[in-house]
């Protein structure tokens, strides 16, 4: 697989803009920082599930490194399915999510979530947060399939959300999938799935990594940016298993990456280039076979008249 | 150069070797081209055999043939411009231009000839006349998804987006709009225009008004459509004024409003032309 | 090939002079020499047509003994794949933009309504045996002749080749650029899939952006409004017609024009104004050239076999109400792109006519770019009052204002093109895409001018350095000078060593 190094790290593919935090390192031109400002006011204002986020990788690290550690010892604490979900929602989400999912100053009211989003969020590792200021992009989950399950049981029983999609691939319409795709989701996912800048800081992410009930929950949901769509259940299985079949697409034409495009191709047009006149300076490379010195003939030559002389 | 020592006939190995390794490499694309072919293995074996007979030749020539330096002269600078021949060029053509009614008798005829050619090449294509101030939306028209179904209210949550057509053109190029559902209390229109979008339903041509290109990219969390193909930025809420980006035009609102039955008809054409500007676009 | 039209007897390679010939007998052989096979033949034709005598001229030629020298014959090659590969795949595609219902082995678009082009690309792709090579292998060649021609380009430029007897053949090579642009994006357009749909669309609305004709030109040329069935079977026209023609053609002028008036070359031992040293065009020349020819298509089909480009299939058929992210052209192009995206919102309306937004950085800007290139012999002219016959190249430093434009017109460029991937580059250095275009209007002020001074500046202290080494005889004379053009398109000097 040919890829950009810089391309490979999924972090950077869905992190969320903020104004410059402490020790983010701040974005490099001026504008930027003015931007973000209202963004931050529309994303507090509109109740967004996201959090904002600081601009810098390190913040990112720290919450892959921070939100799986303290978590593994809620687990053993399991008394009855209900019970656990709470436990669970007090120690990872409350702080800021406030009680009973009314939010707080730190995070905004997730009362009606529903179980699609939560287990969305849950599923692709994005929740917890380190902090509040930390992106919400795809980590590795912090919680066991059981516990995400209770946690999600319990945040869904809040309020009025879409239940988790039961997303089945097998035997859904490729073709179906691959229209709902190009009209739906490549404009901003790219035709491939690469993922793209889509503005204001957002990037959509790669779907290089989601499965199928994250891709359904996604499309009902539209978590974060993303727009919603109401799409019918034989759709989003043709969607998601277009998304599969991306993801393991023949590619005949040898190595690809699924950031495809022609900036790419640009940069290895440009290398070959570079290859070619290499193979120019070979070809032009000229072994010495000895004789008289060169500037003595010409010495000689300067004076003769003979325009087509050239000596043979 | 046709002596053979033995450093020449190394070499001349090595040449050899070189255009054998092509030929082998021939034939066995000719194997893998007849055993059914695979692109990779192809390529490679092309290339091998391209190369080889590259490498053989540029060998040849750097160690077999001589390569000492040779010296040409150039014409000199004053034997190029030859201004006799000038003159005499010049003088027979002055017999031709002093002429000066039959010169001018002449350029007319080419004009007369020129505008003769023009009528083909108006051929190629319909005077433009008012094509790019409207589109096939009317008055009652509903609005259609792809399959050409009608588009209900319902089908659009909050936060959502769906690509629309006039009936009767699913996939229309200038038609083609985006029906985006907003919490009502948002939207900050023009107080004439509130009434085209009911209930936080709200249309706009999706047809950039930079360059044309589908604006299909939606921040929902900042009510922001974006074009992918030169970031231009418009806001829903505003009446999608451009809000980044060298588009200069707000996207043109197409006016709605919802049947009983939850259909979306158009209560005009868009009151502007869509899609890129042209110079006399406020002729309208 | 001439045998079969000549009477028996009179024919083959090793058939005597025929008696009807009325050429003298110019067999070249001596009592001691019996003639080879190879001389019978060449002398059969020379008998006919004569043309030994120039021939053996014209062997005689002398070609300059440098790697950069063959930059032009590079873009020449990638020119013949070209042709070859296209003329394979002219056989197989169709430029039909009705609608079908794709059947081909591809299933995923098993039944989708694609138009006759698209899917005779995707019969290239999956079901010709080696079109989807072919077609790669046109497609990085294409990518790679603009970027031969365009170090060609810079060759010229930084070295001062374009000076007089030689702005007629620096126009013609202008020219030529320009027709390679136009196959490219023609090209990029036939097998119109989503993105090639995609550039199409803004094109015509540069087109449109012309103020008076702006309507006019667009309904002509894509025969009617946008998006039109017929805009592929014109496009092909040009692609595989017009414009390949007046390439030959162009090409031909250029060689002829270059072989009249010879080349130019560096300084170096025994290089004077008045003469051209290096290897004769046979055999030297002719195996270096042939050799390379054969190293450029290996290179090409090398990388064409093994990195996939373009796969349409991905892509999916051009519909009109769609566009994805990120949505480039190829690279050549990337600078138009980069300035529409640079473009500011600003659509006055002067006198009743609208000045649409597209029109300054899509059309006016490129126009006066392009316009300073090639006008550049002339302008230079005028600033230097140098008139006089130059054949011999100047290292660029000998030439701080000539070498400075160029390095900041390089700049231009490269900002330009690097803007036309705003959005990948946000992606890949973790800033807000608006952000990055605001740089890139801050940098496309600022940079060409830095460049130009900090370049200007150095170009002169090292003029100055050799001057006064010169002077101070520690050294008589300049050295040679090779020319190593670096990836950021900057030039350094090095000595030349033969």
């Amino acid at each position: 697989m040919f890829r950009l190094a810089s391309q490979t790290n999924p972090e950077m593919h869905d992190r969320l803009p903020a104004p410059p935090t402490g020790n983010a390192p701040a974005p490099a031109s001026a504008p930027a920082q003015r931007r973000a400002a209202p963004v931050r006011r529309l994303l507090v204002a509109y109740g967004s599930l996201l959090l904002i986020g600081g601009l810098g990788l390190g913040a990112v690290a720290s919450v892959v490194g921070a939100a799986s550690a303290p978590l593994g010892q809620v687990g053993g604490q399991a008394v009855t399915e209900a019970g656990r979900g709470a436990n669970l929602y007090l120690t990872s989400c409350a702080a800021c999510h406030g009680v009973q999912g009314a939010g707080t100053a730190n995070g905004p009211d997730i009362r009606n979530a529903g179980a699609a989003l939560t287990d969305f969020m849950l599923r692709t590792g994005r929740m917890p947060l380190a902090d509040p200021g930390a992106p919400a992009v795809r980590g590795t989950p912090a919680f066991s399939d059981a516990d995400r399950q209770a946690l999600v049981a319990y945040v869904a029983s809040f309020g009025q959300g879409p239940a988790i999609p039961n997303v089945v691939t097998s035997g859904a319409d490729l073709r179906a999938g691959l229209e709902l795709f190009t009209s739906n989701c490549a404009a901003c996912h790219g035709p491939a799935g690469g993922g793209g800048a889509v503005g204001g800081g957002f990037v959509a992410p790669a779907l290089t990594q989601a499965d199928a009930t994250t891709v359904g929950e996604a499309v009902i949901t539209g978590p974060g940016p993303m727009p919603r769509f109401s799409f019918s259940p034989d759709q989003i299985d043709s969607l998601a298993a277009y998304v599969a079949y991306l993801r393991n697409a023949p590619h005949p034409g040898g190595a690809t990456s699924p950031e495809v495009g022609p900036v790419t191709e640009g940069f290895i047009a440009g290398l070959t280039l570079l290859a070619l006149l290499l193979v120019a300076r070979w070809v032009a490379v000229r072994r010495e076979t000895g004789g008289e010195p060169l500037s003595a003939e010409v010495a000689d030559d300067s004076t003769a008249s003979d325009p087509e002389g050239g000596r043979g | 150069m046709s002596q053979s020592t033995p450093e020449t006939s190394r070499v001349e190995r090595r040449i050899a070797l070189s255009f054998g390794i092509s030929m082998i490499a021939g034939f066995a694309l000719l194997a893998v081209y007849l055993s059914g072919g695979q692109t990779q293995l192809e390529a490679i074996l092309l290339a091998v055999s391209l190369g080889g007979i590259g490498v053989g030749i540029i060998l040849w020539s750097q160690r077999l043939l001589p390569t000492e330096l040779h010296v040409e002269q150039r014409h000199p600078a004053a034997e190029v411009g030859n201004p006799e021949a000038v003159r005499e060029i010049v003088a027979e053509e002055g017999a031709i231009t002093r002429r000066s009614l039959l010169i001018r008798a002449l350029g007319g005829a080419f004009a007369g000839l020129a505008a003769a050619l023009a009528i083909p090449v108006l051929s190629l294509g319909p005077a433009p006349g008012r094509s790019l101030f409207h589109t096939p939306w009317r008055s009652g028209l509903r609005m259609v998804g792809l399959d050409g179904k009608p588009i209900k209210a319902g089908d659009v949550p909050v936060g959502g987006i769906v690509t629309g057509f006039p009936e009767g053109v699913p996939g229309s190029a200038d038609g083609q709009a985006l029906l985006i559902r907003v919490e009502p209390g948002l939207l900050r229109l023009a107080a004439d225009r509130m009434a085209w979008a009911p209930d936080g339903y709200v249309a706009y041509s999706k047809l950039c008004t930079h360059a044309g290109c589908p604006v299909g990219l939606y921040r929902s969390l900042e009510h922001r459509l974006i074009c992918p193909c030169h970031q231009s930025t418009f806001d829903v809420l505003d009446g999608a004024q451009p809000v980044f980006g060298p588009a200069a035009r707000p996207l043109p609102q197409l006016p709605i409003r919802i049947e009983a039955d939850g259909t979306i008809v158009a209560l005009s054409d868009f009151t502007e032309p869509v899609g890129p500007a042209f110079w006399n676009i406020h002729d309208g | 090939m001439a045998d079969g039209q000549q009477p028996a007897g009179a024919s083959g390679p090793g058939a005597p002079v025929p008696a009807e010939s009325n050429a003298p007998e110019r067999v070249p052989a001596t009592e001691s020499e019996r003639p080879t096979e190879l001389e019978r033949v060449v002398s059969w034709f020379d008998t006919r047509l004569g043309l030994a005598t120039t021939a053996r001229v014209a062997m005689r030629k002398v070609f300059p003994d440098h790697w950069s020298f063959l930059l032009g014959e590079v873009a020449l090659f990638a020119f013949v794949i070209l042709v070859l590969t296209g003329t394979y795949l002219t056989l197989f595609y169709t430029p039909d933009g009705r609608q079908v219902t794709y059947q081909g082995p591809y299933q995923t678009l098993q039944g989708a309504s694609v138009s006759a082009a698209y899917a005779s690309v995707m019969r290239l792709s999956f079901e010709v045996e080696a079109g989807l090579l072919m077609r790669q292998v046109h497609h990085w060649t294409a990518l790679v002749f603009l970027g031969a021609i365009a170090a060609h380009l810079a060759r010229i430029f930084f070295t001062g080749a374009f000076r007089r007897p030689r702005e007629v053949n620096y126009l013609v090579g202008i020219g030529l650029l320009l027709l390679a642009l136009g196959e490219g994006i023609t090209g990029y357009s036939l097998p119109d899939d989503l993105l090639s749909g995609t550039g199409l669309r803004i094109i015509d609305s540069v087109i449109l952006s012309v103020p008076f004709v702006g309507p006019w030109v667009a309904s002509l040329f894509f025969g009617g409004t946008f998006p039109t069935v017929g805009i592929l079977s014109r496009l092909f026209v040009f692609h595989v017609m017009l414009l390949p023609g007046l390439l030959i053609g162009g090409v031909t002028v250029h060689l002829l024009v270059l072989w009249l008036q010879k080349h130019t070359q560096y300084r170096g031992p025994g290089a004077r104004e008045g003469n051209v040293v290096g290897l004769p065009f046979w055999p030297g020349q002719v195996f270096r050239s042939a050799g390379l020819f054969f190293l450029t298509a290996a290179v090409m089909t090398l990388v064409a076999g093994l990195i996939q480009i373009n796969p349409v299939w991905l892509y999916g058929p051009y519909v009109p109400y769609v566009a994805t992210v990120p949505a480039q052209p190829d690279w050549y192009v990337g600078w138009l792109e980069g300035a529409l995206r640079l473009g500011l919102p600003i659509e006055p309306t002067i006198l009743g006519v609208t000045i649409p937004s597209p029109f300054v950085p899509g059309v006016l800007i490129p126009g006066i770019l392009v316009g300073i290139l090639a006008l550049w012999p002339f302008l230079e002219a005028r600033l230097t009052h140098d008139r006089a016959e130059h054949n011999l190249l100047d290292p660029p430093w000998r030439t701080p204002i000539r070498t400075a434009t160029g390095a900041a017109g390089v700049a231009v460029f490269l900002l330009l093109t690097l803007a036309g991937g705003n959005d990948v580059l946000a992606v890949m250095l973790d800033m807000p895409v608006e952000s990055v275009t605001m740089a890139f209007r801050v940098l496309l002020i600022v940079a060409p001018v830095v460049t130009w001074l900090v370049v200007y500046r150095m170009a002169r202290d090292v003029r100055d350095g050799y001057e006064r080494r010169a002077r101070t005889g520690t050294k008589p004379e300049p050295p040679a000078v090779l020319l190593v053009r670096g990836a950021s398109g900057g030039f350094r000097d090095m000595e030349n060593e033969s």
